[in-house]
């Protein structure tokens, strides 16, 4: 089995990420630290020149995360899902059946995450396994 | 793990994203063209220029539109990148001018910003019946200045209303402009029409009735109408039966689309005729809000309602892929990287989103300074740059396609004789509108710049403009600049399209 943590290299997934991999020590589990690239704004006009642009900017971040749970020692794979964020880590627990999701709660405030969406209640909605949601 | 950093990732695909439905692909059809702001903007100028002849123009404008289709149709088949007449255009012909159609995509953003968010601020205002403020136009320039900023915000941030929402959305348009319709047609047949309203007649739908002196213009606006409508052929979401469902519903919704814009135009004719609008001229767009009103009374909000949303709805239609055109750009080098910059926590391409509304607020600014009619101004040279980019992806489709279009017959008409012939229309069309624009009497407002009508000196900057950026984006000597035009893989067609795929 694994743990899953949703991560974009912001500082609200920062927790997530530290909080997941002391997690996966204790519990000695395997550590999926997935990130959605897919574009914002859906299918069309230069879609994977977008992509690819994303993948660009946040790879070496994935990518680091994978490095500090290694040396951690927590076995860590990166997971890229061409989805949002919430998309990516639904992917990844039909994919891959993790025992527990872990998400930063986000930085957006309680207004913006009102009109905009925000990722930890959609995926609370959403998840048939536990959610642990970092402050 | 280090050694892994330079090895492209891999990007593994999502969940395969709910199936759409009929109803939902049939409304992504009507969404693209937003069909109640393209009327709001472009029907009275239509009807003031080419009087009972409007319902004709509106269908006359959709014979190229349908041939470029076919175009967008097959280039996006072949292109693995979802990629755009930039890199369509620069592979079967080249980076000058794949450069040069990048350029138009990113300035038909730039030009058509200001007035959505004009509109849009206008409508909103009429629907409250703020009459007076709607028509003070420095109060309406700063609102729409700020409904810029939020729509920028809000496509930076990549928020999407949900399909559902915007099933809904397209829903409750049409349906608006078809009550509307309806009931102006009702009461111009029993006679409750203002004076000057007429009787229909067939004559109505020939483009010619009125002669061709206007008539370049007015079909180069209702080319404008239909900007968009491409991408309802180009559905690339899954449908629940994929074989029937997005050829249906693109039919569909193209049918929905050509009669709500016929039976509004034939209504207006009906209720008010060109006369009113003759009047009003001065009005533009507000024009249609006389309309609803004089039609619905004080249900007219429905329609006023129905355009604001519409107009604010179609940011995402616009800016998006004008952002996204730039930075592509930007990737391969056309333009300095800069532009290529994106938001990792929205995943938008956030550097060029906000560079194509600053460039935008700008010229809606200086536009509303230097011009009397200057949302027309700028909606007549928007055509001409729409009608530039899609005539060169229409050539583009035939040059990529070449070695295959004498294979079949379904080839040489669908893949090179139809986006040709489009393409030969629209230049004719901006060739003519061109040389009549240069004679500023031709014009809407009869204004001249230069000696030359404004649409024209418009245009005719850009692409100075334009050209002036790609000779100095060609002074750094980028990989960019070294690709060469080439052809089509056989593999990736069909074989009963003289493909050799399987």
């Amino acid at each position: 089995m694994s743990l899953a943590v949703g991560y974009n290299g912001g500082a609200s997934a920062r927790h997530a990420l530290r909080a997941a991999i002391a997690l996966a020590r204790d519990l000695d589990e395997t550590l999926l630290i997935v990130c959605g690239v897919a574009p914002a704004g859906g299918m069309g006009e230069e879609y994977d020149a977008t992509e690819d642009a994303i993948v660009e900017e946040l790879a070496p971040a994935v990518n680091a995360a994978v490095i500090e749970a290694r040396e951690a020692g927590v076995e860590a794979e990166a997971i890229l899902v061409d989805a949002g964020p919430v998309g990516a880590l639904e992917a990844v627990m039909a994919e891959r059946q993790p025992r527990m999701l872990v998400v930063g709660y986000g930085e957006s405030g309680r207004i913006r995450a009102a009109l905009f969406g925000a990722v930890a209640p959609k995926l609370v909605e959403r998840s048939d396994i536990p959610v642990l949601v970092v402050p | 793990m280090a050694d892994q950093a330079d090895e492209k990732p891999q990007v593994q695909p999502g969940l395969e994203a709910n199936a759409i439905g009929f109803v939902d692909a049939v409304s992504i059809g009507l969404n693209a063209t937003s069909p109640a702001y393209s009327l709001a903007a472009v029907l009275g100028p239509i009807v003031v220029l080419v009087g009972v002849a409007a319902p004709g123009v509106l269908l006359a404008s959709f014979v190229p539109m349908l041939l470029i289709a076919s175009a967008f149709y097959f280039l996006n088949r072949v292109d693995p990148d979802c990629g755009t007449t930039f890199s369509w255009v620069t592979r079967a012909m080249g980076p000058w001018f794949g450069w040069m159609g990048g350029w138009a995509i990113a300035m038909t953003g730039v030009l058509v910003v200001g007035s959505l968010a004009d509109v849009g601020v206008r409508f909103t205002l009429l629907m409250f019946g703020q009459d007076t403020i709607a028509s003070n136009d420095t109060v309406v320039m700063v609102l729409a200045v700020l409904l810029i900023l939020v729509m920028t915000g809000i496509c930076v941030i990549g928020t999407e209303l949900s399909g559902r929402i915007q099933t809904v959305f397209n829903v409750a348009q049409v349906t608006a402009l078809i009550i509307f319709a309806a009931v102006a047609i009702y009461k111009g047949a029993s006679g409750q029409g203002l004076p000057g309203a007429l009787t229909p007649s067939w004559e109505w739908l020939n483009p010619f009735a009125s002669g061709t002196a206007a008539l370049t213009s007015g079909l180069l606006l209702g080319v404008f109408a239909y900007w968009g409508w491409e991408s309802a052929v180009n559905l690339n979401e899954e449908t629940t039966d994929s074989a029937s469902t997005p050829g249906r519903a693109a039919i569909l919704s193209t049918l929905i689309l050509l009669a709500t814009y016929l039976g509004v135009g034939v209504a207006v004719l009906m209720l008010v005729g060109p006369s009113f609008l003759a009047d009003n001229a001065g009005e533009e767009e507000m024009v249609f809000a006389l309309i609803a009103r004089e039609a619905l009374g004080g249900w007219g909000w429905i329609v006023l309602l129905a355009v604001a949303m519409s107009a604010v709805a179609s940011t995402q239609t616009t800016i998006i892929p004008a952002s996204r055109t730039a930075l592509s750009m930007a990737r391969r080098q056309a333009i300095p990287g800069y532009f290529g910059r994106i938001s990792t926590k929205y995943r938008t391409p956030a550097v060029s989103t906000w560079w194509v509304a600053g460039i935008a607020i700008v010229w809606y600014i200086v536009v509303s300074f230097i011009s009397e009619n200057a949302l027309l101004d700028s909606l007549t040279a928007l055509s001409l740059l729409i009608a530039f980019y899609y005539s060169l992806t229409g050539i583009a489709c035939a040059v990529y396609y070449r070695r295959l279009l004498f294979k079949s017959v379904k080839a040489f008409v669908l893949i090179g004789l139809g986006p040709v012939t489009g393409a030969i229309l629209l230049m004719w069309l901006l060739v003519l509108s061109a040389t009549e624009m240069s004679n500023p009497e031709n014009s809407y407002g009869g204004e001249s710049w230069f000696g030359l009508g404004p649409p024209l000196v418009i245009g005719i900057f850009l692409f100075i403009l334009g050209f002036i950026f790609m000779v100095s984006s060609r002074l750094v000597d980028t990989p960019f600049w070294k690709e060469r035009p080439s052809v089509v893989e056989p593999d990736l067609v069909p074989a009963s399209e003289g493909g050799d795929k399987r």
